[in-house]
């Protein structure tokens, strides 16, 4: 029974989320115990807890990004973030409710607007809103607004700590509610502990990183844009990886610059002397991957993800449905496998635009040799003879090549996000139980 | 699907927390019948905004 308990994935994810909750929840209930002043009102009390409840949720954040081994591997580095992006919004939504309910039901709190004449409690309140408004909006319209990558996340984290400590200098100033020395230390601990995450993954973890470092072995192209990046470790042992996960890149630059990119590794998770990345040229930092030289130095910082088929050893076999670039993790499964003598079956549904756009076509068709794999190749723009399917994955392309049995495969899709929206779908409509199918999203940032 | 879910989630947390923030308000607006005095415990404190 305690190992239904620790190795039930609903029941893990579960427990996260009531300790996510609980961290939120009982710092606040802690403050009724010598409660402040009575008789302000529901509304008043109630706008109170709402800004409490905000703060604790920023401050959690911080946990959410912190890319902790445990909760990760409990959902997946791009439900963490997803998870991070909607619960920011609600504390942002929570953050702002807290004044208009004030303005509402005190409506003399609003000369606290006076920013030059209020009191410096306000001004911070003021200063904190505002620093959350700036990092929401620049991560909303990031695109729209052309901000680069690296300049955004450094934004990010400096916006992201202004707006907690500067909320929390709020709380301290109004003092009604953390007067008591032990509540404001109960608080500071929290706050404290998110800033401590904060430089331990801006900090501590470059330094390292540092300690541990690889060197650039190889730069290969590949078909459709896509160059294959080999590193190897110099000076230490490098790591073993479950097939299908990722690693944080820093190419060329010191881990203290906060430019490190997430990538999927495409080589055998048993070879940790050698690690190789499929890049596609798509943005500033991977249409410069082609000219990285041989030797450059870089950092890895995982592996990470639970895209993997290690997790399901009782499986009876694997579909793989994939879009272009979104190969590069089912390439590393597929090569481990053969490493492995994998004998269960694989079936492999790609998709891309042309025939000559395929990357690593080759390969595959070498590693069909070594394994019970069978390939469907799906093209949008095929060439005159072509005899294979064309278009896109949809539900009547997957029911011709779907095992009778669904529920004994599990299924991992990689491609981009409408044509993961699509099969999962699909996959859904053909009976394939939720708990079979995995995704990875390969744009995270 | 795994969105959908986590959708989901996120919508029954942030209800959770609003009932959260509704039951503090309600504990700490609910009227007094006798104000207790215990010895040691610390006087309410001046409400500020």
């Amino acid at each position: 029974m305690k190992n239904l308990f620790r190795h039930n994935p609903v029941i893990v994810a579960f427990s996260w989320i009531a300790v996510y909750l609980l961290i939120i929840i009982l710092p606040l209930l802690v403050l009724l115990i010598y409660p402040s002043t009575p008789d302000r009102g529901f509304w008043t009390e109630f706008s109170v807890a709402v800004g409490f409840i905000a703060l604790a949720m920023m401050a959690l954040q911080f946990v959410l990004t912190a890319r902790i081994g445990r909760i990760e591997s409990s959902y997946g580095a791009d439900i963490l973030l997803g998870f991070h992006r909607y619960t920011s919004l609600v504390a942002f939504a929570l953050v702002l409710l807290h004044p208009v309910i004030l303005w509402i039901v005190q409506p003399q709190t609003l000369q606290l607007l006076d920013f030059p004449n209020a009191p410096w409690r306000a001004r911070l309140a003021v200063l904190s809103t505002l620093s959350f408004i700036l990092l929401v909006v620049t991560t909303l319209a990031r695109k729209s607004l052309k901000i680069p990558y690296e300049p955004w996340r450094f934004s990010h984290s400096v916006l992201s700590v202004l707006a907690v400590v500067l909320a929390f200098g709020h709380t301290i100033g109004v003092s009604n509610y953390l007067g008591l020395f032990w509540k404001a230390l109960l608080w500071t601990g929290l706050i404290l502990a998110a800033l401590w995450l904060i430089i331990y993954v801006r900090f501590i973890k470059p330094w390292l990183l540092m300690r541990y470092p690889y060197e650039v072995e190889e730069v290969r192209p590949e078909r459709g844009d896509v160059w294959t990046l080999a590193l190897r470790p110099v000076n230490h042992a490098g790591f073993r990886f479950q097939p299908g996960q990722f690693s944080w890149l820093t190419l060329n630059i010191t881990p203290f610059s906060m430019r490190e990119h997430p990538f999927s590794m495409s080589s055998s998770g048993d070879r940790s002397d050698r690690l190789e990345f499929g890049i596609k040229a798509l943005g500033d930092f991977t249409r410069r991957i082609k000219d990285v030289r041989p030797g450059t130095r870089a950092y890895l910082d995982g592996p990470y993800g639970v895209f993997t088929i290690d997790r399901y050893w009782d499986s009876a076999g694997f579909v793989l449905i994939v879009g272009g670039i979104g190969i590069t993790p089912i390439l590393s499964i597929l090569v481990t496998a053969a490493q492995r003598q994998d004998d269960r079956p694989f079936l492999l549904i790609y998709a891309n635009k042309s025939w000559d756009d395929i990357p690593y076509r080759e390969t595959l068709t070498e590693l069909q040799a070594q394994l019970d794999l069978e390939i469907v190749h799906v093209l949008r723009n095929p060439p005159d003879d072509w005899e294979g399917e064309t278009g896109y994955v949809d539900q009547a392309l997957l029911e011709r090549y779907l095992p009778i049995h669904r529920g004994s495969r599990h299924y991992f899709i990689c491609a981009a996000a409408k044509m993961m929206d699509q099969v999962e779908h699909a996959l859904g409509n053909l009976d394939v139980p939720v708990t079979n199918i995995h995704l990875e999203h390969y744009n995270l940032a | 699907m795994r969105f959908s879910i986590m959708l989901q989630v996120v919508s029954f947390t942030t209800v959770i927390l609003l009932a959260a923030a509704a039951l503090f308000a309600w504990l700490q607006n609910r009227p007094f019948e006798e104000e207790s005095a215990v010895s040691g415990q610390p006087d309410r404190i001046e409400q500020r905004i």
